[in-house]
């Protein structure tokens, strides 16, 4: 795509800063005047949703919008506000609004919230950060911010497990910097630049380019928990508290897949990739954590655990996606972004509100709890009713077009993947719903009276839940088009 | 493109007579005594800011002060090199005296302390400004002299060990560079600093005599810059009283050796010279050994000051591994590293010395938990932690990227592995100290008022944030000024 | 023959009215308890007088057609009522309606009559809407729909076996959904269209089309009970309240069915079916579905399991009609589909009836059970009677005509499996019959000797704890007689009337100068071949 016709803006660089001052004024409120403190972490997310629904009218007229700021040697910072940036912008910060409130009434009643505001929001302007960076280096430096931000939230609990699941994900960070770092040198060295929107930087072929490849792939892997780079995953998501769970989920490990698309098709290119063929590492490595992920998922008790792993899978789906190289498959991965996001999001909250009532966070404990709160649980059967891929709920959209990506190019064995996958996903989620609802008619020891809540915990819940189905049931699904225009960009 | 100015002169003289006044106060006329100090080395940072515009402007500042023998003259040769270690030293003296009031409210023998310290900067703005081989020896070893009394301040026995080391490698060093002087004036007639070295001329005849001076010189130099196995003495010199560490160990000696070695690559040398010479091969092993093993030994340690000594010995060899590369973009990333560095590591030392003043815990694990109580601190900590690190965007990452590229560029590869390895090191000694005082339950709790005196905590934050803007817009500060270094060079 | 399109969303507007109802009395359960029942019935009463407004327009040569420009996700799905359509819907939603009736006399003492009723909306909404679709899409999301609201009436006990049976069932049903989905994504990706618009979308062989015909056959299939994924039928339909069975055996198997006529007749064609051999594959498995259904069945106790098998061999019989490629097949099929609709379901309300009445499920115990409801059992009789093909009920009509079509197309074999089957089913209904009204020896729990079976009607049309002259048997003690621990009286009429109405549809049809529903047929199978 030509560079030309950039339209300058500071947009991108106040919707990322948005986040960070609200955590400042926060930390002020908190010390100073109290009551206005809901008041900032709320304003700290929705002012990023209100400019990013403006820059989304600019956007539409004005095409691509670029910021540049000389800092930050050896490239620059620069922001870069094209399709993808702009579909995940908005995923990002409508996802930010809905889990801060939930956060807010997550965090109602106590008093060792305070802090985890902060961290969240200065995680949420990381993340920001990355999505609408314009080279790989202002991608970086976002990412490794975002990452150590979130491992406060991963041990925020102080209990040993939370530490050493905080610790585990550190660790990986670090290395995931590492890895990075170096592919961003030899990119920067080989090509001149680390910029987007030139369809692809390299030209040659060395070891020393492919080695480059390989750390972008195990920087971002780790990230966004692809086989075998994981392992953080599970004990993190069952040791930190809710709503670190949701943003990573539904938020966090999107970044890595934005740069993986970013690497695939903005610094390599399109026809080098299908030279090459590496593509088909992400390939092999997609279908065995579609796999893999849902036979771990199948095997856990913790509701969380189960959910990180599913996670996995549906990462998974996203990867082959990207893998495949191909128009219709990048559709359905980037629309399988918001799907998951909004499905994930939804199970991890209704997650949370059996937490913070009950207490229970294993699955087997958990019969009978449709009869305590119905609505959470419906909510909940939504989003698991979702995943098997039935229409008209998203991820139906989602596989319908990675399998006919997957035709297109000639591997129709994909589907079988899909369907094995789906199936799986079956296994691990009905039960949960069904135990819910039925089958304690005999037994004794199941609390039957509805429980009340707080109108925060529960809306959230229900707008995500909503949004497995909406965006299909409109006359018009609008994620769904700009996935199209998403995909138009690389292709 | 010479110029005489006073500056120069006023940078050596200031402290001298700051030192003396000192002297002549009363013990107990603190307020006074560290009115002087302070006033002394901002009188060194100002004389020396106001030269660069000059230098970076391309001229050369000259000041003659006595001629022995032709070619054996002592005189001060301000050149972009020089002003990166002068102006470096000069600025971060400012803070660490500023700092060392704080510190050492409560420790015995001040006068004596603030004399040495003040008389120091007089030494080092002298290597800093040296103009040949001799003037850099002699303020060499004055510096040794100099910093002495500082490192066996404490008294005890361990102190007088740890001084009696330090000063028999100094001047173990210093015979060798002496050595080199008259070998190398016999050679070629005059030692002083030149562009593209002055040994060319004898090069083809003489070059095994010229490979051992090259050996000679880098060993002599290479005890003060701490490189392996001639490192022994830094960390028994950790028992100075921080400051002292912070500067002097972490800033100003070692950088002093570092930039020795660099005066002998760049200046005596030249670049055209090393390579033909294929000396740097054997230099870069054992320079490569003294980086992972620096790392790997700063691992081992449990007590904080130690193991930021060993992580020194792994910084420094950045440095000269960078100059090895004999290449633009590595060059860079070594000599920017002389500054990124001596920003980060000062600050490093700077939060040691105000936990070991408000808690009196030196050992790693008696910090846990200690974030509740110095929270500013040890972000500080941090912000130096993660700059070594490389994270961006503090200064470190700029210097790492640096060496990465060039050692990619100029096809030794193999340097930019040593580097992601040190990287990774750094990361397992440097991390869990973060983690231990933030996210760990300790004894610590938190105090009323400011978590350590004001004249440590200011410096130290001040300096953590320069940490942060010298890595956000080094394109503005630090490498437009090395770049004008490299333009000698290349 | 021409048929002119009519553009009208009538057909969508049709299908919500039942879903609609379905999610009103799911969220609003709190207010709408009281009217539930009277919801359900008259809901599904509405749908049914819906379904024959179209009927005159479809006959006239009309073919509606609605393309709903939402749901765009990613392709727009349409409604199409051709004569297929029709004629499925006017019966599917007859017996639908029957279904509803009879539920509040079943359900009188079961727990969670709302959410049994919701469901039931719901689930009729999705049925119906599958055989309303007019592409292969829309027919998959209702299809899916269907399928999860049938899975919550399966389990409707809550008890072990029941949530067993169920999660046989949803697991499979997924895996079929999913079966479909692939052969529909394949369909698109060879074609660009799912829709049922043109024949024979499908000219061109390739392995992609063959792979996608067998997963179509293998989803569908799942869902009517073909042989070899027919294994969660047998589970499912006892252990769903009886209503429910009806329901599934008699309207919902047929869903699977009519997918496998659109796949055949309107996306590939016959023609392209018959070139590539895939009929004789399915013709073996329809044979063997026959015969499998058939034997199983006679091993049954349980009544409903009994009855259960029974329906995977009559469906056997309709693949067998489709699958024979020919019109007179097809005849035979859709006849024979429409008369084991109306067989089973009646089959199933009197099963339904004799569960509530006395408690007993098994056979075994049912002995002399016609003395004392004999209604039921005279209805069960009929139904009986037209299964093994009697004439001149219906089950006879439809039998001869896929007989005749068997030797047309030159598979005489199928005749033998017909008549063989046939033979079985007598083996496996009659003795049910015979021992209902005559229970042989008499033991501890039996009295009098057997009396003629049209008997006492008028009596026992009052409610199950009424006190009941025999007047057959005047006895003393044992005055009345007990059944697994309860009275046995006969049903409360408005059990009656819906098993009455499905009796006399068995039989009415046949025995009119008209028939009116071969008339359909006829026509169903005309639009297929000809257009």
């Amino acid at each position: 795509m030509p560079q030309a016709d950039l339209t300058i803006s500071i947009i991108p660089a106040l919707i990322v800063l948005s986040p960070l001052l609200g955590a400042g004024l926060t930390f002020l409120a908190d010390r100073y005047q109290s009551r206005l403190r809901n008041a900032t972490v709320i304003a700290g997310v929705l002012i990023p949703l209100l400019m990013t629904a403006y820059m989304y009218m600019v956007f539409q007229h004005q095409g691509v919008l670029y910021f540049k700021l000389n800092i930050l040697p050896p490239t620059g910072l620069e922001f870069r506000v094209d399709s993808l940036s702009m579909y995940m912008t908005l995923l990002f910060t409508f996802f930010a609004l809905v889990i801060t409130v939930y956060t807010l009434g997550y965090y109602r009643d106590k008093e060792d919230g305070k802090v985890f505001f902060y961290i969240l929001l200065l995680a949420l302007g990381g993340c920001f950060g990355v999505v609408l960076s314009g080279n790989m280096f202002t991608f970086f430096l976002f990412f490794e911010f975002m990452s150590l931000m979130f491992f406060p939230m991963v041990a925020y609990k102080s209990t040993p497990e939370s530490s050493a699941a905080g610790l585990k994900f550190f660790y990986m960070t670090i290395i995931a910097g590492v890895a990075m770092f170096w592919a961003v040198v030899v990119t920067y060295l080989d090509t001149g630049s680390t910029s987007f929107g030139a369809g692809g930087l390299f030209t040659s072929v060395s070891p020393l380019i492919f080695s480059a490849f390989i750390c972008y792939l195990i920087a971002l892997g780790i990230k966004s928990a692809m086989i075998p780079l994981h392992i953080w995953m599970a004990d993190a998501y069952a040791a930190a508290p809710t709503p670190a769970a949701t943003v990573s989920s539904a938020i966090m490990l999107k970044t890595g897949i934005v740069g993986i698309i970013r690497v695939i098709h903005d610094l390599y290119g399109l026809s080098y990739i299908q030279d090459v063929g590496w593509n088909n590492i992400l390939l092999v490595l997609a279908i065995i954590g579609m796999l893999y992920g849902s036979v771990c998922a199948f095997a856990q008790d913790d509701l969380n655990r189960r959910l990180a792993y599913s996670g996995v899978a549906q990462i998974g789906y996203i990867l082959l996606g990207i893998s495949l190289l191909n128009e219709l498959a990048l559709v359905g991965a980037v629309y399988h972004i918001m799907a998951h996001a909004f499905m994930k999001g939804s199970l991890f909250l209704c997650a949370g509100v059996i937490y913070v009532n009950t207490g229970k966070t294993k699955i087997s404990e958990m019969q009978g709890i449709g009869l305590q709160m119905p609505i959470i649980m419906l909510c909940f059967t939504i989003a698991a009713v979702s995943s098997v891929g039935i229409p008209p709920l998203n991820l139906f959209v989602s596989k319908w077009h990675l399998g006919l990506g997957a035709f297109e190019v000639g591997m129709p064995w994909v589907i079988a993947v899909l369907i094995t996958s789906s199936l799986l996903n079956a296994s691990y989620y009905f039960p949960i719903s069904i135990n819910a609802f039925l089958g304690c008619r005999e037994l004794k020891n199941i609390e039957r009276k509805r429980l009340r809540f707080q109108p925060l915990r529960i809306i959230p819940v229900i707008i995500l839940a909503l949004g497995a189905f909406i965006f299909t049931i409109a006359p018009f699904n609008w994620p769904l088009d700009l996935a199209r225009n998403v995909a138009q960009l690389f292709f | 493109m010479n110029m005489a100015l006073p500056q120069p002169l006023i940078a050596v003289i200031t402290p001298i007579i700051g030192a003396i006044i000192i002297r002549v106060l009363d013990e107990s006329e603190a307020a006074k005594r560290h009115l002087v100090a302070v006033v002394s080395v901002s009188v060194v940072f100002i004389s020396v800011l106001s030269m660069l515009p000059t230098v970076l402007a391309g001229e050369v500042i000259k000041v003659n002060l006595f001629s022995f023998l032709e070619g054996l003259g002592l005189f001060f040769n301000i050149d972009p090199l020089g002003m990166v270690f002068g102006l470096v030293s000069s600025t971060l003296w400012v803070f660490a005296t500023v700092y060392s009031i704080g510190y050492m409210k409560h420790e015995h023998g001040q006068r004596g302390y603030f004399v040495f310290f003040v008389l120091s900067c007089s030494a080092a703005m002298g290597v800093a400004f040296a103009g040949n081989l001799f003037t850099l020896y002699i303020f060499y070893e004055y510096l040794a002299i100099c910093t002495y009394p500082l490192v066996v301040h404490a008294g005890t026995e361990e102190s007088v060990k740890a001084g009696i080391k330090y000063i028999s490698y100094s001047l173990a060093g210093g015979a060798l560079v002496f050595l080199s002087i008259f070998i190398i004036h016999d050679l070629v007639g005059t030692l002083d600093f030149m562009p593209g070295g002055i040994l060319n001329s004898v090069a083809a005849d003489h070059s095994t005599l010229i490979k051992v001076v090259f050996v000679l010189l880098i060993a002599g130099f290479g005890t003060k810059a701490a490189i392996m196995p001639l490192h022994s003495w830094l960390p028994g010199a950790m028992v100075a009283p921080t400051p002292v560490s912070a500067l002097l160990h972490a800033v100003a000696i070692v950088k002093a050796g570092v930039f020795g070695i660099s005066r002998v690559f760049f200046s005596l040398y030249g670049r055209e010279l090393l390579a033909e010479l294929n000396v740097t091969i054997i230099l870069a092993i054992v320079i490569s050994f003294t980086i992972i093993v620096g790392s790997l030994m700063a691992i081992k340690q449990t007590v904080l000051k130690l193991r930021l000594a060993y992580s020194t010995i792994g910084q420094l060899g950045y440095i000269t591994l960078g100059m090895l590369m004999l290449y633009p973009t590595g060059v860079l990333g070594g000599l920017v590293h002389i500054i990124n560095h001596a920003v980060l590591k000062i600050t490093l030392f700077f939060c040691a010395g105000m936990i070991i003043t408000v808690t009196g815990k030196k050992n790693l694990d008696q910090l846990r938990g200690i974030g509740k109580q110095m929270p500013l601190t040890m972000l500080a900590f941090a912000v130096g932690a993660l700059g070594l690190m490389g994270v961006t965007p503090i200064c470190g990452y700029i210097s790492k990227y640096h060496l990465l590229a060039g050692g990619i560029a100029s096809g030794n590869q193999a340097y930019a592995y040593v580097i992601m390895t040190s990287s990774l090191l750094n990361a397992i000694y440097y991390l869990p100290i973060i983690v231990n005082a933030f996210f760990r339950e300790g004894n610590f709790k938190k105090q009323a008022g400011p978590e350590a005196p004001l004249t440590m905590l200011v410096p130290t934050v001040a300096l953590a944030v320069m940490a942060i803007l010298f890595g956000l817009f080094a394109n503005y500060t630090t490498i437009p000024f090395i770049e004008t270094v490299l333009k000698t060079i290349f | 023959m021409e048929y002119e399109i009519v553009h009208t969303l009538l057909p969508a507007i049709i299908i919500f009215v039942p879903i609609i109802s379905g999610l009103l009395l799911f969220f609003f359960a709190n207010w709408l308890d009281p009217y539930k029942e009277q919801i359900c019935i008259g809901v599904t009463g509405l749908f049914f007088i819906l379904v024959l407004t179209m009927y005159p327009s479809i006959k006239s040569g009309k073919i509606l057609l609605g393309i709903f420009q939402y749901f765009s996700f990613p392709l727009s799905i349409s409604f199409k009522v051709d004569q297929l359509t029709i004629f499925l819907g006017i019966f599917f939603a007859f017996a639908w309606f029957m279904a509803a009736v009879f539920s509040p006399g079943y359900m009188a003492h079961e727990h969670k009559k709302e959410r049994y009723y919701a469901f039931f909306l719901l689930a009729e909404g999705g049925c119906m809407g599958t055989i309303f679709a007019g592409d292969l899409l829309g027919l998959f999301v209702f299809f899916e729909f269907m399928a999860l609201t049938t899975y919550v009436l399966i389990a409707h006990e809550e008890n072990a076996v029941t949530m067993f049976a169920a999660a046989k069932y949803l697991y499979m049903t997924v895996f079929g959904g999913l079966s479909v989905f692939v052969g529909l994504l394949m369909v698109y990706f060879l074609t660009g269209s799912v829709s049922f618009n043109r024949p024979g979308l499908l000219t061109e062989p390739s392995t992609l089309a063959t792979v996608a015909f067998f997963t179509l056959m293998i989803g569908f299939g799942l869902k009517a009970g073909m042989f070899p994924v027919h294994v969660w039928l047998p589970d499912a339909h006892p252990a769903a309240p009886s209503p429910v069975s009806a329901a599934l055996s008699g309207i919902m198997l047929k869903t699977g069915l009519y997918g496998m006529i659109r796949v055949i007749y309107n996306i590939y064609s016959p023609e392209f079916i018959q070139h590539a051999n895939w009929d004789t594959v399915m013709l073996i498995l329809a044979g063997i579905t026959i015969l499998l259904g058939s034997a199983m069945a006679l091993l049954q106790d349980d009544l409903k399991r009994r009855l259960a098998y029974s329906s995977i061999a009559q469906i056997g019989y309709i693949l067998l009609g489709i699958f024979l490629l020919s019109q007179q097949g097809l005849i035979g099929g859709l006849y024979h589909l429409f008369t084991h609709l109306f067989m089973k379901s009646l089959l199933f309300l009197c099963a339904g009836a004799i569960i509530v009445q006395t408690g007993i499920r098994n056979i075994s115990q049912m002995k002399g059970i016609g003395l004392k409801m004999p209604l039921t059992m005279f209805f069960f009789t009929i139904a009986s009677l037209t299964m093994v093909g009697i004439p001149p009920f219906n089950g006879f009509i439809s039998k001869w005509q896929l007989s005749l079509a068997s030797l047309e197309v030159g598979q005489p074999i199928f005749v033998v499996i017909l008549i063989a089957s046939s033979l079985l089913n007598a083996a496996y209904y009659f003795p049910i019959v015979i021992t209902a009204f005559f229970p042989g020896q008499p033991d501890a729990h039996h009295g009098a000797e057997p009396e003629s079976v049209d008997a006492h009607s008028d009596h026992h049309e009052e409610t199950q704890t009424d006190n009941l002259e025999d007047s057959g048997n005047k006895q003393g003690p044992s005055h009345y007689r007990y059944y697994g621990g309860r009275l046995a009286a006969e049903a409360p009429w408005h059990m009656v009337l819906p098993m009455a109405l499905l009796a006399i549809g068995c039989i009415i049809f046949a025995l009119l100068p008209y028939n009116w529903p071969w008339e359909l047929v006829l026509s169903a199978t005309r639009s297929l071949f000809n257009m």
